[in-house]
């Protein structure tokens, strides 16, 4: 995957802590920075352990986004840490970086899209039937990310899913063919038929 | 005998008098049948007196505010507290055949019974949407009437998704409250938001009844922070038929629940698996003032109780209702607004609208009249491992109840309320269990028997690099007085030990009025003359810190600096190990602290406290102390704090970060 901010591909790196150190290095064993100095013994269950991160030599810093997605356990993953949330999904497009996922439920590869929603509305005749916000329904409009169609609509609970306040937080992957969409925040939505 | 007297107080004197009067809003200490038993005068927070005045739940007390007084309650009617209550099956929305919502006999029992103090809620047989179980006060019987005293605490708890009601609902004409259970399916179908109901929902709000005019700059007593959307003067107080608790159906949007459409503002305290507390507390008050009034006026002016000017804590809210024999008095007239000022006024409203104003169609002069009415406040207490945070209001200050509801095109009395919980969630597999305690929640925690954990959640890590975001801040509100140090432990918890590294940017003393006393901040390396023993402390699994604050007043200190290690506290800008760890520390501009999570943003170079964990043992503590400060009972004691690491290796959020004071002897 490239850099979102400068475009640079990104590589992967090994932070490493060491007896005398902690130190970020290329795959290779090339040092890039060393961290801190220290002094451990070698007795020490952290000396000798690494961990896998991304980096991007242009902007020359550790990323912290997704950069991959592990198909077996079906996660996002920044190194060999599985991210959940992404915490800028209102400002940065990450979700869709990622053109080539199946769907979970059928299989076919999700598409880029965005959404939009009309809210259930409270009305009298809504209020006695359901509790607010508890039951209360949030259509979902799915578009395509090119051609800008509709593609389908999908009604989820109201608390399903968080509304976001700009653009980019609405930008999501989905399926063409069932109810499941990822959206930018990483939240996975499905609804069966 | 429940008075006091002017001279030769006691504290068993006092103990004696409380007793007498039959009180219950005090600590329960009081009551313990022993003459010989400790007696703190902080035991007499909340108690009441026979002429409406009463002590505060926190704040200087001094033996002067007893002189002359009566233990007892003002009130027309009963007196119920929460050993009082029940759970019964013959008012359950999905008891008896269906058995949904029962009381069982105990917290852990599916073993339905007829009357117990627990009752839980089970997603199977699920025959109707949203059933509620009315609570007793007196053997099967839920009925408070509308010039009644009662007190109810309720242990929830909740699980996922943690969407349930509580609060009072009223009778609504039916001839026995059995038939608002079965036949009426009035405890069947309805959800929070009905208007036979003044309700909160645990996914965060409560719906809106009679309650003071806010402004856009108060802050909530529970969360600690400004409050949003706040009810606006197009709609406060309450509107029979339109408000919460003033009809026999119907539903409010959220344009009428407290803090209208901000319905997540409490959610971080009421929608979660960890268990709180929630009290429902009705006083009735009926107090018998005197005021000047002009004629066509709406306005009572020289408004005074026994002589004095009516002040802020003589127990007259807006809303309360007015009444008065005198000639051309108004009828359903309540309180629209108060001005407390060298001559106390008040305008008259109108008790069914809400709005507008109510004239004195009588002559002009002096006049004596009544304000009356039930006052509601829905309550939030949490228990740390150490004792009880002070219960708070959540939600407005107070609620007037209202007198009457609308059915049809009428307007009819209210007979009598019950308190109730209920599930308010159709489409979710809601469980839970609801304990009813048999004492209110005491005030504060002790802290010089027993280390208290403070931290506020762990935070799963996003990056392997230090941690960016803003610290999180607990606050422990303490009864102590006089010369104490602080006390701060981390203890190790996570399995694997050097990912363990919990950081402290500052700590801040406040006291109850929220006036700060002393801030340390821990941004530079100097001046905050905190000290840190130099010692692991061997510690064990069992949930607690492995030394008391006694022991640890015992111990020797020396200074801290930037030198780390396992055994002691130092000062960092950073660490070193992965997925553990703050970038910075906070600002030493910093004012108030702001309680709850992620309030105090980071200042990367700034620096901060902390622990080296790499090479630590596993469950050991370290502990630093504070110089010497003079605390008074409410004081507040603010921790800004960060616990991140990794998400499979995480620290225990309710065994990591400890605090305890100690009466400093150093100038003794």
């Amino acid at each position: 995957m490239n850099c979102i901010d400068c475009n640079q591909l990104l590589i992967n790196t090994y932070y490493k802590c060491t007896e005398n150190d902690y130190r970020l290095e290329k795959t290779d064993g090339d040092l890039i920075y060393i961290k801190d100095t220290h002094n451990l013994d070698i007795d020490n269950e952290e000396v000798n352990t690494q961990e896998l991160s991304v980096y991007c030599t242009q902007c020359e810093k550790v990323i912290d986004y997704p950069t991959t997605y592990d198909t077996i356990n079906n996660n996002f993953k920044n190194g060999n840490l599985i991210i959940e949330k992404y915490h800028e999904y209102l400002d940065k497009n990450i979700i869709h970086q990622f053109t080539n996922i199946n769907c979970l439920h059928c299989n076919n590869i999700l598409q880029t899209g965005y959404f939009t929603n009309t809210e259930m509305e409270q009305t009298e005749e809504n209020l006695l039937k359901y509790s607010y916000p508890t039951d209360f329904k949030n259509t979902i409009h799915i578009y395509d990310e090119v051609s800008k169609e509709k593609i389908k609509d999908i009604e989820i609970y109201f608390l399903d899913l968080k509304i976001p306040k700009t653009e980019i937080g609405k930008k999501i992957i989905y399926c063409p063919n069932c109810n499941f969409f990822i959206t930018n925040r990483l939240d996975e939505i499905y609804k069966s038929d | 005998m429940a008075s006091i007297g002017t001279q030769n107080i006691s504290f068993s004197g006092l103990k004696a008098a409380y007793v007498a009067g039959g009180g219950s809003t005090a600590n329960n200490n009081l009551k313990d049948g022993e003459t010989d038993t400790e007696v703190k005068l902080s035991y007499f927070y909340s108690s009441e007196f026979t002429d409406d005045s009463s002590i505060g739940a926190q704040g200087i007390i001094s033996v002067s505010d007893f002189k002359n007084k009566t233990f007892g309650s003002s009130s027309e009617g009963n007196v119920y507290s929460t050993s009082d209550f029940n759970f019964n099956d013959d008012f359950s929305g999905e008891g008896g055949n269906t058995d949904r919502l029962y009381p069982v006999l105990s917290p852990t029992s599916s073993t339905s019974t007829s009357s117990s103090k627990y009752a839980r809620l089970f997603n199977t047989n699920v025959d109707y949407s949203y059933p509620c179980i009315l609570l007793c006060p007196q053997s099967g019987d839920p009925t408070i009437e509308t010039t009644d005293d009662a007190e109810v605490w309720i242990k929830m708890q909740l699980n996922s998704p943690y969407h349930y009601q509580v609060g009072i609902i009223h009778k609504q004409g039916e001839s026995s409250w059995s038939d608002l259970a079965s036949d009426a399916n009035i405890l069947r179908y309805r959800h929070t938001t009905y208007k036979d109901r003044i309700a909160l929902h645990t996914y965060g709000y409560v719906t809106h009844a009679g309650h003071d005019v806010e402004s856009s700059t108060k802050t909530d007593e529970l969360m600690n922070t400004t409050i949003t959307n706040e009810t606006t003067t197009s709609n406060y107080h309450n509107r029979i038929g339109t408000t919460a608790g003033s009809s026999d159906g119907n539903t409010l949007s959220s344009t009428y629940y407290y803090l209208q459409s901000d319905v997540d503002f409490y959610q971080s305290k009421t929608h979660t698996s960890s268990d709180y507390y929630i009290g429902m507390k009705l006083n009735y008050y009926e107090i018998t003032l005197t005021g000047t009034v002009s004629s066509s006026s709406s306005t009572i002016s020289n408004i005074q109780l026994d002589g004095s000017q009516l002040t802020s804590t003589d127990n007259v809210y807006t809303g309360m209702y007015l009444s008065s024999t005198e000639s051309g008095f108004p009828d359903d007239a309540m309180v629209q607004s108060i001005t407390y000022y060298t001559s106390t006024s008040l305008v008259m409203g109108n008790e069914l609208t809400g709005t507008g104003t109510k004239n004195h169609d009588g002559s002009s002069g002096t006049i004596t009249f009544k304000a009356l009415g039930q006052r509601l406040e829905f309550q939030y207490a949490i228990h740390h491992a150490g004792g009880a945070a002070v219960p708070k209001n959540i939600g407005p200050n107070h609620i007037i109840l209202p007198r009457k509801y609308q059915s049809g095109d009428s307007n009819l009395d209210i007979d009598s309320w019950a308190f109730f919980v209920g599930d308010s969630s159709s489409h979710w597999v809601n469980t839970a269990t609801f304990s009813i305690q048999t004492s209110n929640p005491s005030l504060y925690p002790d802290i010089t028997s027993d280390f208290l954990e403070i931290s506020n959640r762990f935070i799963s890590a996003t990056s392997w690099s230090d941690y960016t975001g803003a610290y999180d801040v607990s606050e422990t509100e303490i009864g102590l007085s006089g010369s104490y140090r602080l006390y701060i432990g981390i203890k190790i918890t996570s399995s694997v030990t050097y990912y363990n590294d919990i950081c402290i940017a500052g700590v801040q003393v406040l006291n109850s009025s929220n006036s700060i006393k002393e801030t340390w901040i821990f941004n530079t390396t100097s001046g905050d003359n905190w000290e840190t023993h130099d010692e692991q402390l061997s510690g064990s699994s069992t949930t607690g810190f492995p030394i008391s604050p006694y022991t640890a007043s015992g111990k020797s200190y020396t200074g801290i600096s930037t030198s780390s290690g396992v055994d002691k506290f130092s000062y960092a800008s950073s660490t070193s190990s992965y997925y553990t760890g703050a970038a910075g520390g906070i600002s030493g501009d910093t004012g108030t602290f702001t309680v709850g999570n992620g309030k105090i943003s980071q200042v990367g170079s700034a620096n901060y406290l902390y622990r080296e964990a790499s090479g630590s043992t596993a469950y050991s503590g370290v502990v630093m102390q504070s110089p010497a400060i003079t605390l008074a009972s409410g004081d507040k004691i603010r921790v800004a704090h960060l616990m991140v690491g990794p998400s499979n290796y995480q620290m225990n959020a309710d065994d990591s970060l400890y605090l305890g004071a100690y009466a400093d002897n150093s100038g003794s």
